[in-house]
């Protein structure tokens, strides 16, 4: 069996430590950047200590505070005129997954000429971009450490982008501090969000080694401490091992890659948007079930790691049963909306179904799947 | 010159009868010089317990283990006691040029003992031939430090070297200083200034120590003088290469460090805020900057401050008339009565600097005491006219000018402050612990009080070490310094340890023997065995090894760090 290792992303984890964002672009030789985030994280002030102290080691700072929820492929442009404008040598992206994806793809065009519809996919020849920091400011999307940024066609209205190791951030900054504010839904859906990145690299067709031991730790410490950060948002010990599990996870999805949960949860976040974490996981029981008997060794793995003590004693088929009560009773516990509750129709599970095909990430499922399955899985969870 | 003394000699001054006494130094005197020796008298001859302004206690001036020989930063004073402003033993070293007269005449010691009864100020003069008396010195009391060496100066020659106090110490401020006349200009500029030892020398109502050129040079006496040059040779090669760290320093003087510090968030700000120094006042306070100001105005870097020192550090600050000013000013003045004030404005600072100079006075406490008034609202933050009114004010001896006077931790606690920056009741001397936790640790543990000459680390993100690392870093680096205090100056230090043959070499030359790191380190080790030894006995325990609280409660916005590291985690540092 071969492999590739490719989450090698730096890190500099720890509470408050986004206040040393401007310390390390002085470190790392930036004496010109662009910050990229949005109105919300604007609004929480969490970019104006990062600016001042950047500022303050006498960098040039610019900003694009346009960022969009499922990036707009134009939103990337804008930012990137900016980063030609003002010639910078550096890109620091502040925010959730849509933040950090902008900036990836800002700073791919840093380097290689516009428009970014060009780069869409995987692999592709482009050059490298600009000296790049990621501050994740949730607990779930794993970007700040993956070579990956999903965006939205704006023509098509079909979410895809570049996938290139070129996209992975000079450094990633995790700041359990700034995931404090989060309110308990967000809490609730980014978490689940890292859930499903961990749970699906962990049974993906092309899971390796190291991508179910990262998988495994984030599955087990979002089920320990999801629950309590979504209670108790100022639980410092939850939001630090959240933060922690959705590193994790990115970590392991970014080679293992998603496939069900996440062909299900693109489609509806651009059907319906729905966020994109609650999209992932409200079908996620089911498709536990579903794949177990194909993945005997993951979906063990998953219910282990889930406290469910699925060993080699328990048969695949029953140890996905227990993965998926578990995880409706999860989804209870923290409040994740149903697809009843989000009020979509019965009526609209085929064509989700169908869509969610077309994702292509179902091909990475451990078993051959068609759009008959995806109906299946679906109508099950909409009985829920 | 005749060459004939061979004794290493240690002089007693008895202040309240007048008799002084030349003894031969003792044997196992002799492989300690400068913080070794005192600790030596200290541990040996006073009272932990004692009065620091009082009988019991005793004003110490020591030598170098190499003095008079020609290694380079051998003539380091050392100027210590039973600290009045901290309650532990001092040492407070310094350069100029009495350490290299005192070793001209063969005296590694001189001990000032006991008080007189009366308000009779005296100088010690030690004459070209040796002679040592306390003459009366009624003329010379009310006198700051540059008319004082004017006026001895007229009297005993221009070529003296002075160790003196101004009116910081006849007035018994806690954060006064002996002032020491420098090589390269004559004025009483180098400062042993930490730890008010200047109150000390004036409780014994000792104005001045004088010496003359030695008309009969004591002669070093080599165990294999061939080793011993051809290891000073390799010294002197490390320190006149053009890759030498210390090469900045001939250029600026310590105000290289400013863009390093800056750029680390080590430099304090605002009264230790922990914010960073914008670049604008850095682009003011940075080494080249003042530098370009400095040429135009006819002022000097790349001065030695004592005879044969190589790192020449020193300089001189000019006005924007051509006149002079002030010494160079170096790193922790501008840090702490600069930066630590918000205030950028570097002439401002070198009038601070002289008038330090000049009246005695510590310029690390008195900017963190001003700092601290900031804090307070009594005068606005960056207010020049206001700062150099404070210190005018204890110049003056005001009310609050004589509060001030008592230290950094006595104003805080009168204005009511609660983020007051000292240890031991020393203030932090220009290092951000939460930035520098490596220094941090060292502020918190070395028996002096918070003192950067203990022991700095200056590594980004040390922080992210774990606690231990940072403890165990501390204690290399205070082992060191400690060792360095004993022999020389810490940049001529750091220039041996590219080659690990030049320290074993110079020890073996000079006084015969096997010698190697360990051993010679362990000089300094046995140094701060015995000073933590004296302050135990004076009272001191674990639960004052600690910072500021503030420092532990509050996240520093430069860089998200706190500081981390309670007593207990540091109680096994030098275990």
């Amino acid at each position: 069996m071969a492999y590739n290792i490719n989450h090698l992303t730096p890190v500099l984890f720890g509470l408050n430590m986004s206040m040393r964002a401007g310390m390390r672009l002085k470190e790392l030789g930036c004496t010109s950047v662009l910050f990229i985030y949005d109105e919300g994280i604007k609004k929480a002030g969490i970019p104006d200590q990062i600016i001042k102290n950047t500022k303050a080691l006498g960098i040039k700072v610019s900003v694009y505070e346009g960022v969009k929820a499922d990036p707009p492929d134009y939103t990337v442009e804008e930012a990137a005129e900016i980063g030609r404008k003002e010639n910078v040598d550096g890109i620091v992206g502040i925010g959730g997954g849509s933040s950090m994806d902008t900036a990836k793809a800002a700073n791919i065009l840093m380097g290689n000429p516009s428009p970014i519809s060009r780069y869409m996919g995987m692999g592709g020849v482009m050059k490298p971009g600009k000296t790049l920091i990621l501050i994740s400011t949730t607990a779930g999307t794993g970007s700040e450490v993956t070579n990956m940024a999903v965006l939205t066609d704006s023509r098509t209205g079909r979410k895809g982008g570049p996938a290139n190791n070129l996209l992975r951030a000079t450094l990633a900054i995790v700041d359990p501090m700034l995931t404090v504010g989060m309110p308990p839904s967000v809490t609730g859906d980014t978490g689940m969000d890292a859930f499903a990145h961990a749970a699906e690299a962990v049974t993906s067709g092309q899971a390796n080694p190291m991508s179910g031991l990262l998988g495994e730790k984030a599955i087990s410490l979002v089920c320990k401490y999801l629950p309590r950060a979504v209670k108790d948002g100022s639980d410092i010990e939850a939001r630090t091992n959240m933060s922690f599990a959705a590193m994790c996870a990115g970590y392991a999805f970014n080679d293992a890659l998603t496939h069900l949960g996440h062909a299900i949860g693109h489609t509806l976040g651009s059907m319906f948007h729905i966020p994109h974490g609650n999209a992932c996981a409200v079908a996620m029981p089911e498709i536990m079930e579903f794949i177990a008997e194909a993945t005997p060794d993951g979906i063990r793995r998953v219910g282990m790691a889930m406290g469910l003590g699925t060993d080699e004693s328990v048969s695949p088929k029953d140890a996905g049963k227990r993965v998926r009560d578990a995880l409706r009773a999860l989804n209870k516990e923290i409040g994740q909306k149903t697809l009843r509750q989000h009020n979509i129709d019965e009526a609209s599970l085929p064509a989700i179904a169908n869509r969610a095909m077309a994702e292509g990430l179902p091909m990475f499922a451990p078993k051959k799947v068609d759009s008959n399955d995806l109906l299946n899985i679906l109508q099950k969870a909409y009985a829920e | 010159m005749k060459v004939e003394i061979k004794m290493s000699k240690l002089i007693r001054v008895n202040t309240r009868t007048g008799s002084t006494e030349s003894q031969e130094l003792k044997q196992e005197y002799r492989l300690f010089g400068n913080r070794g020796l005192i600790a030596k008298v200290m541990t040996e001859e006073v009272n932990p317990k004692c009065d620091p302004l009082g009988k019991e206690n005793k004003l110490i001036m020591s030598t170098g283990i190499f003095a008079g020989t020609p290694l380079s930063t051998a003539h380091r004073l050392s100027v210590g006691g039973k600290s009045p402003l901290t309650g532990t033993i001092k040492e407070s070293n310094v350069g100029g040029n009495v350490g290299y007269m005192l070793a001209q005449h063969g005296i590694r010691l001189l001990i000032f003992e006991d008080i007189p009864g009366g308000n009779d100020w005296k100088v010690l003069v030690l004459d070209k031939n040796g002679k040592v008396e306390l003459v009366p010195a009624g003329e010379y009391a009310g006198l700051n430090n540059y008319d004082l060496v004017k006026k001895l100066k007229g009297k005993y020659g221009k070529n003296i070297a002075v160790a003196s106090i101004g009116l910081a110490g006849e007035r018994g401020y806690l954060n006064s200083s002996v002032q020491i006349t420098d090589a390269a200009t004559g004025y009483p500029s180098r400062a042993a200034a930490r730890g008010g030892m200047g109150a000390v020398m004036g409780s014994k109502k000792i104005k001045a120590v004088v010496v003359q050129p030695a008309s009969s040079r004591y002669a070093f006496e080599y165990a294999d003088k061939n080793k011993f040059d051809a290891a000073n040779k390799r010294l002197v090669s490390a320190l006149l290469a053009e890759t030498s760290p210390m090469g900045g320093l001939a250029k600026f003087g310590t105000i290289s460090f400013v863009a390093n510090t800056a750029a680390m968030g080590i430099i304090p700000v605002r009264n230790y805020s922990g914010e960073l120094l914008d670049a604008k006042r850095l682009d003011k306070l940075s080494g080249p900057a003042v530098l370009k100001k400095q040429e135009k105005r006819g002022g000097k870097n790349g001065l030695a401050c004592q005879p044969g020192c190589l790192v020449r550090c020193n300089g001189i600050y000019n006005d924007n008339k051509g006149n002079y000013l002030a010494e160079g000013v170096e790193y922790e003045t501008i840090a702490m009565c600069g930066t630590n004030c918000d205030i950028d404005d570097m002439d401002t600072i070198a009038k601070i600097s002289y008038m330090c100079d000049d009246l005695g006075l510590d310029t690390v406490e008195t900017g963190a005491t001003i700092g601290v008034c900031m804090e307070a609202g009594k005068i606005p933050w960056g207010d020049k006219k206001g700062a150099l009114n404070l210190v005018k004010e204890m110049v003056k001896g005001t009310e609050f000018g004589t509060l001030m006077g008592k230290g950094t931790a006595a104003v805080g606690k009168a204005l009511g402050v609660k983020r007051v920056p000292v240890v031991k009741g020393q203030s932090l001397s220009g290092y951000e612990p939460r930035n520098a936790p490596v220094t941090g640790v060292t502020f918190a543990t070395t028996p002096m009080g918070a003192d950067h000459t203990a022991g700095v680390m200056m590594m980004p993100n040390a922080d992210l070490m774990p606690k231990v690392a940072r403890v165990s870093m501390s204690n290399m680096m205070q082992g060191n310094m400690a060792t360095c205090d004993n022999i020389m100056c810490m940049y001529a230090f750091m220039s041996t340890m590219g080659d690990p043959t030049i320290l074993p070499d110079l020890f073996s030359g000079a006084f015969g023997g096997e010698w190697d790191a360990g051993k010679i380190t362990n000089i300094g080790r046995q140094t701060i065995g015995m000073e933590r030894e004296f302050n135990k006995a004076a009272g001191f325990t674990q639960k004052d090894n600690c910072l500021p609280e503030f420092f532990y409660k509050e996240v520093a916005p430069s860089s998200g760090a706190i500081f981390d590291l309670s007593s207990e985690d540091m109680a096994d540092i030098f275990k």
